[in-house]
């Protein structure tokens, strides 16, 4: 038997050997998402809404199931903390997005569903680097009936980034827009849509049963009542307490202090929002520059025609092995970066809110607790079984 | 009966082949055992300090030519063996053959992947990180972890624990596959790797390099990652220099 047949026969057991270790790291999948949202145009009003039009909602603070399947080692950690910035960083860019359209009441960035607010918007970032963003967003109003459900994918392209990163010698230097806007401007066109297709008699029944819900969250026993849920589970208001209602008056006292709150809180969202946006881009255009020099590098290899098994063949197979590890690493490197640049405005984010301690979800929850003993100290004495009118 | 003794004569070279597959790996085994200096002898659960700078030591380490050209005389004596003749299908290192050829190329790439003449290597209690001038750095953490692998088109990379050795396994997209196995003698003075480059087509090629430890100057410089700045640097005070 000559020589080559007998590693012919042998490298087919180490090739079985290969192709069954390459199955078993096989990476994770990436989720697959709907078509890119394109290029959008924010539908835009000249003037707001009056009040009795306006709906108000919350955006709250996106969860993350986004992964870095691709650089886990020793970044993974901070990879997990940049994921962490980006939950409380892209709700403010739609927030922005959605005051800017004009549509709509206040719109606030919040850690937990308002039940004073008509509508909250919830999103999940399914994946996210310089070069696509795909989202979850679920928004429902308060009555129950979800506005949507769906996935948002969108594209960044080579022109959504300058020529070269600004290296921030002037932090007033960033992106004019974010290089996701359309997936932004996507979502708020799609809950226009919603709003629009509204008649007058259900806009009412959103508000009116925003009111009771915010009610009823203080005091249950005095306005649980008001509200009932059907076999889907949407609530509705069976009737309406008179508007001379003592109890319902220290409602709206409480609603507006509540209101002041939600303001601070979103104030430092904002805030978070401004302090990480120059390095956050920055970040994003590293990523996406990452992400085609990978493409591009997948693209060289597949061209290549040099001799396989030539040494010119298998030392330039390595040397684009050898720059995708080193420009990994680089980004890794790069994220501890931008994690350390971020942390004072992640601080701050945490820092006390009106006497209030903890991280700004616990700040929350403590002052709903706060507005419920206040209107338990303010109510006491009066009756808890208000005179009502039919809604 | 002929049919019954064609098929006999026919499984014939596939039992030699799986034998002399056998062993062949276990020479290969033995091979990399006998020629790790330091693997023996330690306590499988506390993991060898291999942190401090590394100098090569050119008069121990293997020279790439003459360990191609042992690894082709000790090829030809095998296939003289296994074949049972003593002219036939000599291999010259013009490398006629298409296993030679390979080889050829590994012994090559296997010097150009061990050129390095210092390293650098970091060991904290969760990771070893070994940094090589011009190539990326290595980094496995310390114990066997599914996290402890590197993935991109162009190459998978696993790392992991074998006894006191530190080994990598790079398979290259190409079916090109390298191992470094790194150990450490027990005084932390000396630092071996072993290079092996092989792939389907031909036999591996074993490279070893030894380091001597020694005490690369201090900077007195410390630097901090920013994304917006680079890299940050500032020199230590005497005393943070101390530290």
């Amino acid at each position: 038997m000559s020589y080559i047949l007998i590693w012919r026969r042998a490298g087919a057991f180490v090739a079985l050997a290969l192709l069954l270790a390459s199955c078993a790291a096989a990476p994770t999948p990436q989720p697959v998402g709907p078509p890119p949202v394109g290029t959008v145009s924010l539908v835009t009003a000249n003037n707001s809404p009056s009040a009795e039009q306006a709906f108000d909602i919350g955006v709250l603070v996106f969860s993350s199931q986004a992964g870095n399947d691709e650089i886990v080692r020793s970044g993974a950690e901070i990879f997990s903390q940049i994921r962490k910035t980006e939950t409380q960083y892209l709700p403010v860019a739609l927030r922005s997005t959605l005051v800017a359209s004009n549509q709509w009441g206040i719109v606030r960035v919040l850690p937990d569903a308002d039940p004073s607010l008509d509508l909250i918007v919830e999103g999940t970032i399914l994946s996210s680097d310089g070069a696509g963003l795909l989202l979850h967003i679920r928004a429902t109003d308060s009555t129950g009936r979800i506005w949507l459900d769906r996935d948002y994918a969108d594209n960044a392209r080579v022109a959504d980034y300058p020529d070269a990163a600004p290296m921030l010698l002037d932090r007033g230097l960033t992106f004019g827009q974010d290089p996701f806007q359309d997936i932004y401007a996507a979502i708020a066109n799609d809950l226009l849509a919603v709003r629009q297709n509204l008649t007058q008699a259900e806009f009412n029944a959103i508000h009116n049963v925003s009111r009771m819900r915010y009610a009823s969250d203080l005091s249950p026993e005095a306005f649980s009542r008001y509200l009932e849920q059907d076999a889907l589970g949407l609530l509705s208001v069976n009737r309406l307490p008179a508007s001379n209602d003592p109890l319902l008056r220290n409602v709206a006292d409480i609603r507006a202090r509540n209101e002041v709150f939600i303001d601070t809180i979103d104030e430092y969202y904002e805030a978070l929002y401004q302090d990480v946006k120059p390095i956050y881009d920055i970040w994003r255009q590293y990523s996406f520059e990452q992400v085609e020099e990978e493409s591009a590098s997948l693209e060289r290899s597949r061209s290549g025609n040099t001799n396989s098994g030539s040494f010119e063949a298998i030392s330039q197979n390595y040397n684009r092995y050898k720059w995708s590890k080193i420009f990994e690493q680089e980004f890794v490197a790069l994220a501890s970066g931008f994690v350390s640049e971020t942390a004072p405005a992640v601080l701050e984010l945490s820092r006390n809110v009106n006497g209030l301690t903890g991280p700004v979800e616990e700040q929350y929850a403590q002052w709903r607790v706060l507005l419920r003993g206040l209107f338990e100290i303010e109510t006491e004495g009066l009756n808890t079984s208000p005179s009502f009118n039919t809604p | 009966m002929m049919q019954a003794k064609r098929k006999a004569t026919s499984r014939k070279p596939l039992i030699r082949l799986g034998l002399i597959f056998i062993a062949g790996l276990s020479v290969l085994n033995s091979a990399i055992s006998a020629e790790d200096p330091f693997a023996q002898g330690r306590s499988a659960r506390l993991r060898p300090n291999f942190e401090g700078s590394w100098e090569k030591d050119f008069g121990r380490s293997d020279k790439w030519d003459v360990e191609l050209q042992r690894t082709i005389d000790q090829l030809n004596r095998e296939m003289e063996r296994s074949q049972g003749r003593g002219d036939g299908g000599n291999i010259g290192i013009s490398g006629s053959r298409r296993g030679a050829g390979n080889l050829i190329s590994h012994a090559r790439l296997a010097e150009l992947i061990t050129r390095q003449t210092t390293m650098r290597i970091v060991q904290t209690d969760t990771e070893v990180r070994i940094e090589r001038p011009g190539d990326a750095a290595l980094i496995c953490s310390t114990k066997n972890s599914d996290e402890d692998s590197f993935n991109s088109p162009h190459g998978k990379e696993y790392c992991g624990w074998d006894r006191q050795q530190l080994v990598f396994q790079i398979s290259l997209a190409d079916g090109v596959f390298i191992e470094h196995r790194f150990s450490v003698d027990p005084g932390g003075e000396s630092l071996s790797m072993l290079t092996s480059v092989s792939s389907r087509n031909s036999l591996p090629f074993n490279l070893i390099s030894f380091y001597n430890s020694y005490d690369a100057p201090e900077d007195g410089i410390h630097c901090v990652q920013t994304l917006s700045r680079g890299r940050v640097c500032s020199a230590l005070s005497p005393e943070e220099a101390a530290r």
